[in-house]
């Protein structure tokens, strides 16, 4: 049954990161990885026989927790990856900070400079 | 000091309208140039230090100390100052020590002269644990780097050229002081200590509570090993 809910659920998702993707909500680089995700989680849902076999191997007594796993190691890594986005996205945020600050300041000194020259003509 | 343009005090200000006059007044005499840079005040800190006669930058976002005070220094860069001073807008540090740290920057051929508050006893009063934690983080960069920083933290600073287009292009955001410390010194720069006295801060409050001082140890302790894992490349 629970691979039936997955199978679903991925469906779904998948078409929501596609709907986000089209209403430029999520950058399209973003949504490979989430899209990439739902379609391994639908064919690990229709391959159960092989997910036994990978259980066994890895000797794991309930199948289902090796999907459990991929999936938290999946999270792991991604959550990393974001966290890795904010932190350039935080030095660029502060780039531009620092530098529209500067230019602003010289704008104003510039346009103080103008109207003193336009006042002694 | 001569009186070209040579000479830049950067003062990173938040909501400092109280005491940021005095400040601009007092370093303004000393013949240097003042940048204060407004750190999103909600005060009138950019009004009165304009008017007090310093060139004032209105950070458009908040940026904390780090990202304030490397706007100062890209501005030094840019505008080919030789010298930055690092001065507290809160009036704590004494703008009469300017000379003598450019006189010790010029004896000792240093790139970095810090204001130290412990290197001799002028009676700066401090709690049980600041000492503590400053001694330790004072220890941590001798046992990292082989040199002696009595005031690792002070926020009252001499720096040269070469050490403002170091840190036009890269400062730490969190605590600063520290940190670049540590790096200049792995890099093989000249650091020098001057004792100085510093008032206690005549208004608003110290941010230090227990549990701020412990998570600040901790975040400093971490970042003092990045920089020394980063070593010393130049």
């Amino acid at each position: 049954m629970i691979y039936y809910i997955i199978i679903i659920v991925s469906i779904i998702f998948a078409f929501f990161v596609a709907n986000l993707v089209i209403n430029n909500k999520l950058l399209p680089k973003y949504s490979v990885l989430w899209i990439g995700y739902s379609i391994v989680l639908i064919i690990m849902s229709f391959s159960i026989k092989y997910i036994d076999i990978v259980a066994k191997i890895l000797g794991v007594y309930y199948a289902p927790s090796v999907i459990f796993i991929f999936a938290i190691l999946f999270f792991m890594f991604y959550t990393l990856h974001l966290s890795i986005v904010a932190t350039k996205e935080n030095y660029r945020t502060i780039k531009l900070t620092q530098e529209l600050s500067i230019l602003k300041e010289r704008v104003k000194i510039l346009e103080n400079s103008i109207k003193k020259v336009g006042r002694k003509n | 000091m001569q009186k070209e343009k040579k000479c830049l005090a950067i003062v990173p200000a938040y909501n400092e309208e109280k005491s940021i006059e005095k400040v601009v007044k007092d370093v303004l005499k000393q013949g240097c140039d003042v940048l204060v840079i407004n750190d999103c005040s909600k005060d009138n800190t950019s009004e009165i230090a304009k008017k007090a006669g310093a060139i004032v930058i209105d950070l458009v976002n908040n940026l904390g100390i780090g990202g304030g005070v490397q706007t100062g220094y890209k501005y030094a860069k840019e505008n080919e100052y030789q010298f930055a001073f690092q001065i507290d807008g809160d009036g704590q540090h004494d703008p009469k020590y300017i000379k003598e740290m450019l006189e010790t920057m010029d004896k000792e051929k240093a790139n970095i002269v810090i204001g130290s508050r412990f290197i001799k006893d002028l009676g700066y009063k401090q709690t049980f644990m600041r000492k503590l934690g400053g001694n330790f983080i004072s220890n941590l960069i001798k046992a990292f780097s082989g040199v002696k920083i009595c005031d690792p933290a002070s926020g009252y600073r001499l720096v040269d050229r070469k050490i403002i287009e170091l840190f036009a292009l890269e400062y730490p955001y969190d605590y600063p002081e520290p940190e670049t410390n540590l790096s200049m010194a792995l890099k093989g720069f000249k650091i020098k200590e001057i004792p100085m006295k510093m008032h206690q801060r005549e208004f608003g409050n110290s941010f230090v509570t227990p549990i701020t001082a412990i998570w600040y140890m901790v975040k400093v302790t971490l970042a003092l090993i990045i920089q020394k894992l980063k070593g010393g490349k130049k």
